[in-house]
C-alpha cells in the first residue's frame, strides 16, 4: 500500500547550483515517468480541491485506501490538483501498465469496488467513466477493456481546450516540488537565469503580446519594461491573488492545482524587472489556496529556488505572501498594494502608474496570477510560439470559470478565438435539462449581458466588446429565463454599493442612488422615465469615478436595460403592459 | 465606537506569537504585519478584541488608532466573540441564480431570525450572508462552515445543517478550524 499525503511529501534538497538542478530534474523525471507508466503499480489519481471536499472526495480516498487494503492489491493512490471538470467532480483517474488513462466522474464511495476490481479483472467500463486518452481515431476499435468508452479527445468539454497554464491540471500533486520539476518546472526560470539577460526575457514577453488576464487586458511585457526603466530602488512584483469577484474562481484554482507555477512566474518577473521580492496576495476567503501556496513557497525555499544566491547564480530573491481580509475592492491593483502596506484598501488616481510609483513608492509591477503563470510557458517556448495562438489583438489562451444553470459547471482554458456560443453550447455542455438560455453576464461583476444573438462573437478583448461583453477575469455565469433582470440589476448594485470604497463621491453616493432607484422597480413601483435616469446616472458614475469598481458598476446594468427593456417596464406604475409582481423577489 | 472585550482571549499567547512570528526588521514591514497579526488573532480566537489590538499596536510600535482604523475597514474581522459555528452563506451571483436567495428567505431567515453578523442566543451559529462571493461557483449553491464549503444545498440539506449545527457543542468547530497559521 502506497499512500501519501503532504506530509508525507519527499523532503527536498538545497540545490546549490545549475548542475544539481538538472540532476534533481533528471531523478525527478525518471520516477514521475515510472510511476506514472504504472509499470510497478496501478495509479489511481484523485482529484483534489476546495470544492472536491465538499463534494465528499474525503470519502473516496478513504474507500480506495481501506478497500484496496482488504483485496491486498498495491496501488499508487495519490491526490492531485483537479481537472476543471467540476461539473463531474469527483473525478479519479486511472492508470495501469498496458492501459491507456481512463478517466472516471461522479465518483463516490459506493462506485470504488466496482473501479477496484475492474483494475484488478481488466475491465475499464465500469461506475461511470468520462472517457479515455486514446490517440486512435473516434471509429478505431479500442481494445477490449475499453470499449463503450469514449476518448476523451472528442469530448465537447476537452476537444477545443487548449492547455497552457492549465497544462499539468490533474497530472501532478501540487504538494510536490519533484513533480512539478519533473514536468519541465523551473526550468524556465533557470534557462532565464544563466542563458537570457533581463532584456531578453523582457523582449520575449514582448513578442508573445500576453495581456492582463485580470481584467485590464494591458500588454505585460510593456508593464515589465516600463518597471525596468523606471528609476527608484528597490523595485518589487506583486501577484495579484485577490478575486473576491462574484463568479470568478480561476486564480483560486489555479493556485491549488499548480502553486509552482505562478511562483516560477513571479520569480522570472522579479528577475526581469531586477526586483529581490515578490509578494503575492491572496483572499482570505480561499483557505487551501493559501495552504498549499504556502507550501509551495516552502519547498522552493527549501530548494535554494527562492533565497539567496539562487543556483549560484547571483541572483537573491524573497517571497512575501500576504491575505486579504474579505474587501472586494483590494482586486484593484493600488488597493491591493496599499493593503499590503497595511492601510485601508482604496485605490488612488493614476498616473503615476504602479511601475513608477507602487508599493512603498518603489516602481511595482503588479500582474495577476494567470499573467504571472504564462511566463514560465513563454519563456520555455518562445514568445513567438505564444503569439502564434489566439486571434487578433488577443494572444494566447484564457482560462474560463462558468457557472450557472448549464451541465459543465467548471473551468476550462481555450486559445482566442472560440464564439460565445461554442463556449456555453460545446465547452461547457449547453443548459441543464429543463431551462432555458436567456443570458450570458459576462466579466464577473463588471461586464455586460450577451444573449442568443451574440452566439457568433468570438471571445477575445475586443471581440465581445461591440456587444457590450467584457472578458475581464473571465468568470462567466449563465442565467435561464426564470431569473428576472431587475432582480439580479439590484443585486449587482448593491454588491457595488457595499463593497465601495467610499473614497470617491459618484462610486459612493452613485451606486447608492442607483440603488434607491432600483429598489422601487423591485418593488413594482418603478416609473419609465426612472430607465432613463438609470442610464444617465449610470454615464456619470463610469466616467467619474477613480478606479476601476466604479467605472465598471453600472455596465451590467445599463446592458441589461438595453436588451430587456421590457422587463423593467413591467415593473413601472405608469406602464401599459405592467403586471402585478409578487415583492419580494425571488 | 465598539465596545470590545476580550476576557478569553489570551494576551500572553498573542504576545508570544506575535514575538515569535511577526517582528519587524523595520518600520516599513511593521505596517505590512498589521493584517497579518490581526489576522492570526482573529484564526485563533474567532475575534480581535480591543486589548489585541492594543498588544498589537504596541508590539508593532504602531498608533492603536491605525491598527483599529485598518481592522474596521476589511470585512473579515470580527469585533465580537462568534458563535460556535460560523455560518457563511454566499450569495454571489452564480450561487443566487441557481437560488441562494430562496435558501435565505425560507431557510436562514424563519429558522435563525439573525441578522448579519449576529449570533443566536445559545452562542451556537453566528450567520453571516457573504456578499461577494466563495469562490467555488461550480458547487452553487453554496456555505461554508466553519472554513469548510457544503455543496450545493437545498432547502432540506440547509435545514439539516442548521438542526447539527444547533445540536453540535463545538467538537467540529474545534477540528475543521486550524489554529493559527503559525500555532
Amino acid at each position: 500500500m502506497n499512500v501519501h499525503t503532504s506530509s508525507a511529501s519527499p523532503t527536498v534538497p538545497h540545490l546549490a547550483d545549475r548542475e544539481a538542478f538538472n540532476r534533481y530534474r533528471d531523478a525527478a523525471t525518471e520516477r514521475y515517468q515510472r510511476m506514472m507508466s504504472a509499470v510497478e503499480r496501478p495509479v489511481v489519481s484523485i482529484a483534489m480541491s476546495e470544492c472536491t471536499r465538499a463534494k465528499g472526495v474525503e470519502d473516496v480516498i478513504a474507500a480506495f485506501t481501506a478497500q484496496s487494503g482488504a483485496r491486498g492489491m498495491d496501488l499508487e493512490i495519490r491526490q492531485v490538483g483537479c481537472f476543471g471538470n467540476c461539473y463531474a467532480e469527483p473525478v479519479v483517474e486511472v492508470r495501469k501498465a498496458g492501459w491507456p488513462a481512463v478517466m472516471y466522474g461522479y465518483v463516490t464511495a459506493d462506485d470504488v469496488p466496482a473501479i477496484l476490481d475492474g483494475i484488478r479483472d481488466d475491465r475499464a467500463n465500469v461506475a461511470r467513466p468520462l472517457g479515455v486518452y486514446f490517440d486512435g481515431p473516434a471509429d478505431e476499435q479500442r481494445p477490449e477493456p475499453f470499449q463503450g468508452i469514449p476518448p476523451l479527445k472528442d469530448d465537447p468539454f476537452w476537444r477545443l481546450q487548449q492547455r497552457i497554464v492549465l497544462g499539468k491540471a490533474g497530472l501532478i500533486d501540487p504538494l510536490r516540488l519533484d513533480e512539478y520539476v519533473a514536468r519541465g518546472g523551473y526550468a524556465s526560470y533557470a534557462k532565464a537565469l544563466f542563458d537570457m539577460t533581463e532584456d531578453e526575457v523582457i523582449a520575449e514577453m514582448k513578442t508573445s503580446n500576453v495581456r492582463g488576464r485580470g481584467g485590464a487586458g494591458f500588454q505585460a511585457g510593456i508593464k515589465w519594461e516600463s518597471a525596468r526603466a523606471s528609476v527608484g530602488h528597490p523595485k518589487y512584483v506583486c501577484c495579484n491573488a485577490h478575486e473576491g469577484e462574484p463568479n470568478v474562481f480561476k486564480d483560486r484554482k489555479m493556485l491549488e492545482l499548480d502553486p509552482h507555477e505562478v511562483i516560477e512566474g513571479i520569480l522570472i518577473a522579479c528577475y526581469a524587472i531586477g526586483s529581490d521580492r515578490g509578494y503575492i496576495y491572496i483572499g482570505g476567503e480561499y483557505p487551501l489556496a493559501i495552504r498549499h501556496f504556502r507550501h509551495a513557497v516552502q519547498e522552493a525555499v527549501e530548494a535554494g529556488l527562492i533565497g539567496d544566491n539562487v543556483l549560484d547564480s547571483g541572483f537573491t530573491v524573497e517571497m512575501v505572501v500576504r491575505v486579504g481580509g474579505g474587501a472586494y475592492i483590494c482586486g484593484e491593483g493600488s488597493a491591493m498594494l496599499y493593503s499590503i502596506q497595511g492601510t485601508r484598501g482604496q485605490p488612488r488616481t493614476k498616473p503615476p502608474r504602479s511601475v513608477e510609483y507602487g508599493l512603498w513608492g518603489r516602481p511595482t509591477v503588479v500582474n495577476n496570477v494567470e499573467t504571472l503563470a504564462n511566463a514560465p510557458h513563454i519563456i520555455e517556448k518562445g514568445g513567438a510560439w505564444y503569439a502564434s495562438i489566439g486571434v487578433d489583438k488577443s494572444q494566447g489562451t484564457k482560462v474560463y470559470t462558468m457557472g450557472g444553470n448549464i451541465k459543465g459547471v467548471g473551468m476550462s482554458e481555450l486559445p482566442f478565438g472560440v464564439t460565445t456560443g461554442e463556449l456555453i453550447n460545446e465547452v461547457h455542455l449547453g443548459m441543464r435539462d429543463g431551462f432555458k438560455f436567456k443570458g450570458l453576464q459576462t466579466g464577473g461583476v463588471s461586464g455586460g449581458v450577451l444573449t442568443e444573438e451574440d452566439f457568433d462573437l468570438p471571445m477575445t478583448f475586443e471581440g465581445i466588446e461591440p456587444a457590450g461583453g467584457l472578458i475581464g477575469s473571465a468568470g462567466f455565469v449563465v442565467y435561464d429565463d426564470t431569473t428576472s433582470m431587475v432582480d439580479l440589476a439590484h443585486y449587482m448594485i448593491e454588491f457595488n454599493r457595499n463593497e465601495s470604497c467610499g473614497k470617491c463621491t459618484p462610486c459612493r453616493l452613485g451606486t447608492q442612488a442607483l440603488l434607491e432607484v432600483l429598489d422601487r422597480f423591485q418593488r413594482g413601483q418603478g416609473r419609465v422615465a426612472d430607465l432613463d435616469v438609470i442610464m444617465e446616472t449610470s454615464d456619470q458614475i463610469i466616467k467619474l469615478s477613480l478606479c476601476g469598481l466604479g467605472q465598471a458598476a453600472p455596465v451590467p446594468v445599463q446592458s441589461m436595460i438595453l436588451k430587456f427593456r421590457h422587463e423593467f417596464e413591467e415593473r413601472c406604475i405608469d406602464a401599459p403592459k405592467r403586471q402585478e409582481l409578487p415583492l419580494a423577489a425571488d | 465606537m465598539f465596545k470590545l472585550t476580550g476576557e478569553d482571549i489570551d494576551l500572553d499567547w498573542v504576545r508570544e506569537v506575535l514575538a515569535e512570528h511577526f517582528t519587524p526588521r523595520d518600520y516599513q514591514e511593521a505596517q505590512e504585519l498589521i493584517l497579518p497579526s490581526l489576522q492570526e488573532v482573529q484564526e485563533r480566537f474567532g475575534y480581535v478584541s480591543e486589548e489585541a489590538v492594543s498588544v498589537i499596536a504596541s508590539h508593532l510600535d504602531i498608533s492603536e488608532t491605525r491598527v483599529f482604523g485598518v481592522m474596521t475597514f476589511y470585512n473579515d474581522f470580527r469585533f465580537r466573540k462568534p458563535g460556535a459555528h460560523v455560518l457563511l452563506i454566499c450569495n454571489g451571483m452564480a450561487c443566487r441564480v441557481v437560488g441562494s436567495q430562496r435558501l435565505i428567505n425560507e431557510v436562514i431567515y424563519p429558522r435563525l431570525g439573525l441578522g448579519e453578523k449576529e449570533t443566536t442566543p445559545d452562542g451556537q451559529i453566528t450567520m453571516q450572508i457573504f456578499p461577494g462571493c466563495l469562490g467555488a461557483c461550480d458547487q452553487a449553491p453554496l456555505c461554508m462552515v466553519d472554513g469548510a464549503y457544503h455543496a450545493q444545498m437545498d432547502n432540506t440539506k440547509l435545514s439539516a445543517l442548521i438542526d447539527e449545527l444547533l445540536t453540535n457543542d463545538g467538537e467540529e468547530a474545534a477540528t475543521t478550524t486550524p489554529g493559527g497559521t503559525h500555532a
